[in-house]
Formats: structure tokens, C-alpha cells, sequence
């Protein structure tokens, strides 16, 4: 269904997004990891064809087989809403504060499907069920600060549902909502997408959300695609440095604080921070914060090389390889 | 058994809210209802809890930028809201605060070396301020020459640790963490938990860390408070109250930030 | 580079179109602005009299350099006075909080309630007329605004969490009004400024065209506007010199003001 190739996103010497090969299909549950920086936003703004003005793209970018890469903004305006859709981060900044949330959910409709009021109002009415918002037909008649945190991202929800979108992009949906509500909001999202048949992109730098929610994953850094695979293998071996880096990193809730000698345990990390977008290392992204690092690493991009069982990693250094 | 370095006692804080009506009591929020804790040196209570259990309220009230209606916090002996302003000033080298926003915790028009300094102007230390703010910028792991960088200079984990240097610089005895690494990345995390391990190890600090995320708190905290709509629900040493949570909500808590649930 | 908002450009050429004639005025005008010359009264423009001469014959370029140089400096003696006051008391009220900020708002209020013509006219009434009182007048009704602006704007930087930390090093209220919260909101005091600026030049205006402000032989753009006004048929150039001068004047530094709100809010300079 979407298909991108070699695809490219660069503001002057300043590459967000390098060479990406992504194929997305119907009914897919992808998840996208990364820190800041990763340029995991930048390829959600991309498949919604809402990259900023000033970014230069390259490559291929496909919908359906026809090219997007440089199709206007009206070509673009025809895909989003029905074909592709997104929900954000923050839900208070997404839903207008003037405007009932009927209002704001209805109007898609009656703009892309020239839907009546009424007809429009019916399947606003249906959607709130669908994405569990109870008593529905009075929260259509609220206004955003009436509703909590929760109950304004499944308006959102159901604001991306309301064209019936073949691919919903999730940017961080959990993050700015409670642990027990993100819990029941990253499970809504699963159960609309297998429900409906619609592929679900699921952005996130929390990889348990990720386990979650997804089939397959990908990890993102300093706008390179480094790993790719199913979400359970990924998690459970992964290939690539910077993943084993992310998922020792990653606190264990069960593991003790202290060893039983009573020292603290120190956690893993991974030495220095993301470099900003315009002095990324020239070859592997990870290059310079990378414990097995060899010298052509900093020079040389490494391939994608196919692991099997549709399980990509970019490295030198991958299993059974040594220089 | 020493006596504990912070004992706060049946802690309550009430907020007003606005009238409603004309006639009617204008409604109240308890923030915070009857908690008690210690901490003591060289030891971190973890408070859990989301956005509304009244952890941060807690946190002001150590910090003595508000005070409780009822309960004390007795601090190295003195209760922190019977001290008078000077007092308190004086006193509050003992104790600093680390923010959760690496962006907004550092005057953008300073220079670091300039708000690193400070708390050590606030008490009229003025003699060995320079060796004493390179001192903490090397103890976090920064470099001495980057006290005359600006805050624009350095990424959200640098920023951090600039904010770490600064809550250190007058050798404090409790530092109280609200939020210090959830705005930062999965990779920078880390880091700056350990180095709050190396600081605790090296100047047997005590800590209150704060924190809606149990992962985290479970690899740093001795002992853990789980807070729910301002009251405590479970408390005991973070060992146990992980291995066994006894309340739902715990439970909740503990499956949300499992990577393999 | 950013692009510099055309409100901006426009008010910063005129303001120092006005400027500069003021500053000019200091060393040189092309006649002694108070000089009569009765012979040559009503003169049309000429080499000599670049815009003529008025009924007592007096250079009107001269005097319209000479009154722009009296007009600013009024204006500036009055927001300097008038904002350091209020800049004062507004950190003050936001420091402290509670009833002091209480109190200080509604005399603000109060300032806001009383209009200046009224002042001015009231000070005449007890002091007699006077540039003195004029300026006093002036800066009295920019206290409440300067307090005003500085308290709701020193509010939100007392929020921050740099301040917060401030606190928690134990600085005082003063030391943290000086060291974060004054610098953080200078932006806003000097878009302010400006605005008042404009407003000062208008009230200097009114205040000399009804006659409570400078006294002849003093020049002043209100002061040659009700000269005029008795001639209106004879030489309505008169009236509309000054005039022009005085609408140059306050729309540059509208303009000027308003083009720095734009560069430093950072509201509108987000959303580009």
C-alpha cells in the first residue's frame, strides 16, 4: 500500500531522514522507535505528505503505486483523511478549544464525503462508541476542556477514523496520557486496526508500548532505519548495537536496586548523547557512541543486510561477520 | 538505628478552588491527605504516582515553598515551617531540588557557571565560588571550561547534569528529584540515574525521587511510596512492594511499564 | 536571516526621520527658532524659509526642529519617570504577591480610572502651567500601565523553574526580581516603551495646545497647532505642519512598537 524506496528527507547539509526503505501494508502493526532526533517524526510528516516547506526530498514515496514524492498539496489533500491519517501527542493541543468535539469530528465528513449534517452526526455518534466513549450522544455537544486527558484522544481517535483511513499514524499517542489510560488507549488502537483491517504506524521512544501494541517494528537513529523485524524478535535478540544499547538502557522494573552485598547496581547506558542533526557522524549514524566500533564505521554507511525471516539490521558488524 | 535525615509526618494539603457559586463554599481539593515518610542519609524514597496523586505537591511542601495545613517535615531536626524566612534560607544549602525540565531549569540568559553559583551567592559564600563550581561541574562529568557556555549550548542530558552541579555546589545533605529524568531520552536516562548513584555513594545523599515511571524508580530506590489521588496506597521497601504488589493500582503501574507483559 | 516586519521598517524610519530632526535641532536649525521677524511675516516657502514663516515671522522649519527636540525629550523625561516607577512597583507587587499585589493592582486601577488631561489640568489649577507639570502628568498615567505590564509578565517568569531553583538556593525575593525575572522580561518593558512613547507625544501635544504645557516662547508642535488655529483661513499650512509632525511622530513609534512585539513574541514568531 505505501511503499517508500531509498526516500530521503535533508534541510541543506542536514539529513533527518537517510535512504529509507519501508513497505507498509494493509493491516500492518508497525511500530517506529527512537530517541529525539531519530527522525521518526519527520517520517510520520512525510508519509502524511506534511513535510515542512523547507525540507529537500529524494527517493520514492508510493501510495497505492502512483509517486508522491513531490505531489502538491492538493494531490496530498485527497489522501489524508481517507486514505491516511494521524493522531498526535497531545490531545489538548490537537482538538480546537472553540469548538464542540461533535463540531470538530463532523467536519471531515462533510468536507471529503459531502456527508448531510445528520448522516454525519449518526456515523460521529457510531464512532464514539466504537472508540469507547460512554454516554456519546452528550459528549458530542462538549467542548474539549470538559473532557478528560484520556476521552480527548479517543476523540482524536475517532477524528482519524472518521473518512475510514487505510493507514493511521499514532505520534506518541501515550506519551502525555497516565500509565493505567495509555495502557487502555495503546489496546483501543490494536483492537480498531485489526477490527477494521487498517494498518496502524504506532511512533513511540517507549518500548513498552511498542511490545504492545505491534508486529513489527523498526529502530530509528540519527534519521537511519537500523533495525527492522518482528517486534517479539527484535525485543528479544536484538542485532543491531544501538538496540542492545536501548533495550539495556531501558530500566527493568523487576531487577533490585542494590546487588546482595547492598551496592547499588548501575544500569547500562550508552556513552554521550544524540548529536544534533547537522554534525551526525558521516558513515553509521551510531559511529563515535558505538561499544564495538571499528574505524570504517565512522566513513562508511553500512547496508541494510537481510538477517532472513524478514529481519534487517544495518551494521559492520552483524553475527558471523568480522572484519 | 540514627535518626532520619528528613521525617515528614501526616502531611496535608488542601487547595481552594473557585467559587462555583455565589452562595455556595467554593469546593476544595486535597492534594495531599495524611502522608507520612522518612528518608535518611545515603538512602532514595521513590514516590510513584501520576499526574494528579499529589507527588509534586509533596515535593513543594520539602522544599518549604508551600506549606502543609497540617503536619510537619522536620528536617536534620528543625521543622522547615517554624524556621523564620532567614532561617530557612540559611538552611535550605542542606537541601536542593533537581526540576523535571532540563530546558526550563536553567536562566537562559546566564551563563551556567553563573546559575551553578548561585545557591553559593544566596548564602554569602563569595571566596571560593570559581574552585568550588568547577568542583561540581567535574563531579557530574562536564567539563570546567563549560561554565561559560550558555544553557542553549548543551543537550537535555547536559542540561541536567548542569542542574545536578547546581543542586550539589553547597554539599547538600537531601536532594529531591521531581521528575529529573523523564524528559530525557531512554539513553540519556540512564546516565543520569547512575550518576545520581555516584553522587549518593560519594556524598552519602539522601534522595526523594519522584517519578510517575516505576522502571525507573525501581533501579534507584531503596524504599517506594505509591500515591494515588493524594494518598499514600502502598509503601516498604521497593523490593518487596515490586516483587508483591499488594494494591490494584501498583499492580496497574508495574504492567504499564513492562516491556515484556 | 529572518525578515524584519514591515511595520517595524516604516516606524523605525520615521522615528528616526523625527529623531534625527530633534538631535539636528541641538547644534544647528537653519534660523533661530524663536527669532521674530515681523516684515517677514506669512513669507511662502522659499530658500530662505524652506516652509515660509508664521504670523510673527518665525522660521516654521526652525521651530518644528526646536519643537521635536522639546516633544522628545518631554516624552522621554516621562516614560523614563513613569516606568521606573511602575516597572518598580509591578516587581514589587509580583515578588511579594498577596494583599501588597492586591493593593498595588487596584491602585492601578485607580491610575487607569483618572485621566491625564484631568491631572495635568489639576496641577496647573494648584502649580501653574508648566513644562514641569506637563512631564509630572505624563508620567504619572504611565505608572499604573508600566505596573501593569511588568507584574503580568514578571508573574509568568516567577512560574519558571529557573526561578523555582533560585528559590531553592535561597535567594531572596529582590535578588531573584533582579537577577532573573527583570532581565527575562526586559523585551516586554521596551515594546511597552515605545508604545508609550507614542502616547507621551500625543499627551505633550494636547497638553501645549490647551495651554498647560510649554509656555511660549518655548517651541511645541500643540502650542504652533492653537496658534494656528486662529488663522486657520488665512494660513492653514500653519496648522498643518505641526500637525503632520505630530501624526509622523506617534505613528513611528506605534509602528516602531508594535514591530517589536512582533520580533519578540515568541506567540507570533513561532507560527511565522
Amino acid at each position: 500500500m505505501f511503499q517508500l524506496t531509498g526516500f530521503t528527507a535533508s534541510f541543506g547539509s542536514a539529513t533527518a531522514l537517510r535512504r529509507a526503505d519501508l513497505t507498509i501494508r494493509q493491516g500492518d502493526r508497525l511500530g517506529i522507535v527512537g530517541e529525539s532526533g531519530s527522525g521518526k517524526t519527520m517520517l510520520a510528516l512525510c508519509l502524511m505528505g506534511m513535510a515542512p516547506d523547507a525540507a529537500q526530498l529524494d527517493g520514492r514515496l508510493e501510495i497505492d503505486g502512483h509517486d508522491m514524492t513531490h505531489a502538491t498539496e492538493t494531490a496530498w489533500q485527497h489522501m489524508r483523511a481517507r486514505r491516511v491519517a494521524m493522531i498526535f501527542q497531545e490531545p489538548m493541543a490537537a482538538l480546537n478549544p472553540l469548538r464542540r468535539v461533535g463540531d470538530t469530528v463532523m467536519e471531515p465528513m462533510i468536507v471529503h464525503e459531502r456527508l448531510g449534517r445528520d448522516q454525519a452526526r449518526q456515523r460521529a455518534l457510531s464512532l464514539f462508541e466504537e472508540v469507547g466513549i460512554p454516554d456519546p450522544v452528550a459528549r458530542l455537544r462538549q467542548f474539549p476542556h470538559e473532557l478528560s486527558g484520556g476521552q480527548r484522544q479517543r476523540v482524536l481517535i475517532a477524528l482519524a477514523l472518521a473518512c475510514n483511513p487505510d493507514l493511521l499514524i499514532a505520534d506518541e499517542p501515550t506519551t502525555a496520557l497516565d500509565a493505567n489510560v495509555a495502557l487502555r488507549i495503546t489496546d483501543l488502537l490494536v483492537r480498531l486496526a485489526t477490527e477494521r483491517g487498517m494498518a496502524l504506524v504506532f511512533i513511540t521512544h517507549d518500548l513498552a508500548a511498542v511490545a504492545r501494541a505491534t508486529q513489527d517494528i523498526v529502530v530509528m537513529y540519527g534519521g537511519d532505519m537500523v533495525e527492522r523485524g518482528t517486534t517479539a524478535e527484535v525485543l528479544a535478540d536484538p542485532a543491531h548495537p544501538y538496540t542492545k544499547g536501548l533495550l539495556g538502557a531501558r530500566p527493568d522494573p523487576t531487577a533490585q536496586a542494590r546487588d546482595h552485598n547492598g551496592k547499588r547496581r548501575r544500569l547500562p547506558t550508552i556513552p554521550g548523547t544524540v548529536p544534533p542533526l547537522f554534525s551526525l557522524p558521516q558513515g553509521c549514524r551510531f559511529a563515535g557512541r558505538c561499544p564495538v566500533e571499528i574505524p570504517r564505521c565512522a566513513t562508511n554507511r553500512p547496508a541494510p543486510q537481510d538477517l532472513g525471516a524478514n529481519r534487517i539490521a544495518a551494521c559492520h558488524l552483524l553475527r558471523g561477520q568480522r572484519p | 538505628m540514627t535518626a532520619p535525615l528528613l521525617d515528614a509526618r501526616n502531611l496535608s494539603r488542601h487547595y481552594r478552588m473557585p467559587r462555583t457559586s455565589l452562595l455556595r463554599a467554593p469546593p476544595v481539593l486535597t492534594a495531599v491527605d495524611n502522608v507520612s515518610f522518612t528518608i535518611r542519609a545515603g538512602e532514595t524514597l521513590g514516590i510513584v504516582g501520576e499526574s494528579g496523586s499529589g507527588k509534586s505537591t509533596l515535593a513543594r511542601m520539602v522544599m518549604a515553598f508551600e506549606q502543609p495545613d497540617a503536619g510537619a517535615i522536620v528536617f536534620e531536626g528543625q521543622n522547615l515551617h517554624n524556621l523564620s524566612a532567614s532561617a530557612l534560607r540559611k538552611l535550605r544549602q542542606r537541601f536542593q531540588m533537581v526540576f523535571q525540565d532540563p530546558f526550563g531549569s536553567l536562566d537562559p540568559r546566564r551563563r551556567v557557571g553563573w546559575s551553578i553559583a548561585e545557591p553559593l551567592r544566596a548564602i554569602g559564600v563569595d571566596a571560593d565560588t570559581n574552585r568550588r563550581t568547577v568542583e561540581a561541574l567535574e563531579q557530574v562529568g562536564l567539563h570546567p571550561r563549560d561554565a561559560n557556555k550558555y544553557p542553549h549550548e548543551f543537550s537535555g542530558g547536559q542540561r541536567q547534569r548542569i542542574a545536578i552541579a547546581r543542586a550539589i555546589v553547597t554539599r547538600p545533605a537531601l536532594l529531591v528529584a521531581d521528575e529529573a529524568v523523564s524528559a530525557l531520552d531512554v539513553s540519556v536516562q540512564a546516565q543520569i540515574l547512575n550518576l545520581l548513584m555516584d553522587l549518593q555513594d560519594d556524598l552519602g545523599l539522601g534522595i526523594l525521587f519522584i517519578s510517575h515511571d516505576l522502571a525507573v524508580v525501581a533501579s534507584i530506590c531503596d524504599q517506594l511510596l505509591v500515591m494515588q489521588n493524594g494518598k499514600p496506597v502502598e509503601a516498604g521497601p521497593a523490593a518487596e512492594v515490586l516483587r508483591n504488589p499488594a494494591h490494584l493500582y501498583t499492580q496497574t503501574l508495574l504492567k504499564a511499564a513492562g516491556v515484556t507483559a | 536571516m529572518r525578515r524584519l516586519p514591515a511595520n517595524f521598517i516604516i516606524g523605525a524610519i520615521l522615528v528616526t526621520l523625527v529623531v534625527g530632526a530633534a538631535a539636528l535641532s541641538l547644534v544647528w536649525t537653519p534660523h533661530e527658532a524663536t527669532q521674530m521677524n515681523i516684515r517677514d511675516k506669512f513669507a511662502p516657502p522659499s530658500a530662505e524659509h524652506w516652509l515660509g514663516t508664521d504670523q510673527l515671522g518665525r522660521d516654521v522649519v526652525s521651530q518644528l526642529m526646536a519643537a521635536a527636540r522639546n516633544s522628545m525629550s518631554v516624552a522621554l523625561i516621562a516614560v523614563l519617570l513613569g516606568g521606573s516607577i511602575g516597572v518598580a512597583l509591578g516587581l514589587l507587587a509580583s515578588a511579594i504577591g498577596g494583599w501588597v499585589e492586591d493593593g498595588v493592582m487596584r491602585l492601578a486601577d485607580l491610575g487607569f480610572a483618572f485621566p491625564a488631561l484631568l491631572f495635568a489640568i489639576m496641577l496647573a489649577a494648584v502649580f501653574g502651567p508648566s513644562l514641569t507639570n506637563a512631564v509630572l502628568a505624563i508620567a504619572f498615567i504611565n505608572i499604573p500601565v508600566f505596573a501593569r505590564v511588568t507584574r503580568g509578565s514578571a508573574n509568568q517568569v516567577w512560574t519558571l523553574d529557573y526561578v523555582s531553583a533560585a528559590r531553592a538556593a535561597g535567594m531572596n525575593r529582590f535578588a531573584i526580581s533582579r537577577d532573573h525575572i527583570l532581565p527575562n522580561i526586559a523585551a516586554a518593558i521596551i515594546v511597552q516603551a515605545t508604545i508609550e512613547f507614542a502616547v507621551a507625544i500625543l499627551a505633550e501635544a494636547a497638553l501645549s495646545y490647551l495651554g498647560l504645557g510649554a509656555q511660549p516662547p518655548a517651541a511645541s508642535w500643540g502650542r504652533m497647532l492653537s496658534e494656528a488655529q486662529t488663522l486657520m483661513y488665512l494660513a492653514p499650512q500653519l496648522a498643518i505642519y505641526p500637525g503632520l509632525c505630530i501624526v509622523i511622530a506617534v505613528l513611528g513609534f506605534g509602528l516602531l512598537g508594535d514591530g517589536l512585539r512582533d520580533i519578540t513574541d515568541p506567540r507570533l514568531t513561532r507560527e511565522r
